[in-house]
């Protein structure tokens, strides 16, 4: 159970949460479909199914995601590797995601408000010489 | 099909709750009492919602794996052949071949599959980021429940959009063609007949 909840984190984050979001889909849809194809394989193989089929396999044409925030920059403490000291601040763009509690607790006018977009497509695979 | 956060099932009558997206009752407990959910990891969304598509078009698989099993199984006789005969004298006669067995499969029949041409799921969450032994960044639909009973409106401020194909079988999966003194087609090169 999460024990704090933040408010803001870099927005690299929230593009990696729906990056894996999208591994993650398509791992599940594929060990579904090679279970379907194993099973068919080993029913054509005992003879018990004289017909050759193949599991139907799914895949994301395209998956969107919209993240209503705030924008801030701030800086990323770079700490020295040997001696844990802070040698200096990397910018960073965080988010806030935009919520009633958020409008509310520090009066953010939702007019201001910057949203994050992103769009995942699938790659065509290289045609490959044998 | 499109699946909307705030669609609405119902109940089987004397069953189980039925498992619904985007309602307070949407994890079933031990015991068959449901019991509200507060958020998920956002990088469980999407295998969740697509995993209710992939279930669907997995049950429709096996029943035509089974549809073709069956087709297999049952047999008919059949007739192979009717010769007729004309004489020269005009007289017609007709001479009939033994009935074989022949299965449903053999004689054509073929099980009919289905499939998803197109899914689209699109679900509007609150997403929050909370610390959990290092950031992680959550989805919930507990506060836009709660203000959907009290306030009656619903404001979200995340929204995530999918949509789901079949994915192309490549070509190689089918076995080569040729003729038995020409060139073999084994598809690598887009065909024979290519250039």
């Amino acid at each position: 159970m999460p024990t704090e909840r933040w408010l803001s984190r870099p927005v690299k984050e929230f593009v990696r949460s729906v990056a894996v979001s999208v591994a993650e889909g398509q791992e599940e849809l594929d060990r579904r479909s090679a279970r379907i194809q194993r099973e068919i394989e080993r029913e054509i193989a005992a003879g018990d199914l004289e017909y050759d089929l193949d599991a139907s396999w799914l895949r994301f044409s395209e998956v969107e995601a919209d993240l209503e925030t705030t924008l801030s920059i701030e800086g990323e403490e770079i700490r020295d590797p040997d001696t844990g000291a802070v040698r200096g601040y990397r910018p960073t763009v965080v988010a806030t995601p935009l919520n009633s509690r958020t409008r509310s607790a520090y009066d953010v006018d939702a007019e201001i408000a910057s949203e994050i977009r992103l769009r995942i497509a699938p790659v065509p695979p290289e045609r490959r010489e044998p | 099909m499109r699946h909307r956060q705030h669609h609405t099932g119902t109940d089987r009558p004397g069953g189980d709750p039925v498992d619904r997206v985007g309602t307070d009752r949407h994890v079933r407990s031990d015991g068959g009492r449901p019991r509200e959910v507060r958020d998920l990891p956002f990088d469980e969304l999407l295998s969740l919602l697509a995993g209710g598509v992939a279930e669907a078009q997995e049950r429709l698989d096996a029943e035509a794996v089974a549809a073709a099993r069956s087709l297999t199984e049952t047999t008919v006789d059949v007739v192979p052949r009717v010769t007729r005969t004309i004489d020269a004298d005009g007289t017609v006669s007709t001479t009939t071949a033994p009935a074989e067995e022949r299965t449903l499969l053999e004689l054509g029949f073929e099980p009919t599959r289905y499939r998803f041409e197109e899914a689209t799921v699109e679900v509007d969450v609150d997403a929050a980021f909370v610390d959990e032994g290092g950031s992680a960044l959550r989805a919930s639909t507990t506060d836009a429940s709660t203000r959907r009973r009290v306030r009656g409106e619903v404001e979200t401020n995340a929204r995530l959009s999918a949509r789901l194909r079949p994915t192309p079988l490549p070509p190689r999966t089918g076995p080569a063609t040729g003729d038995a003194d020409g060139p073999i087609d084994d598809r690598t090169d887009g065909g024979i007949d290519a250039d």
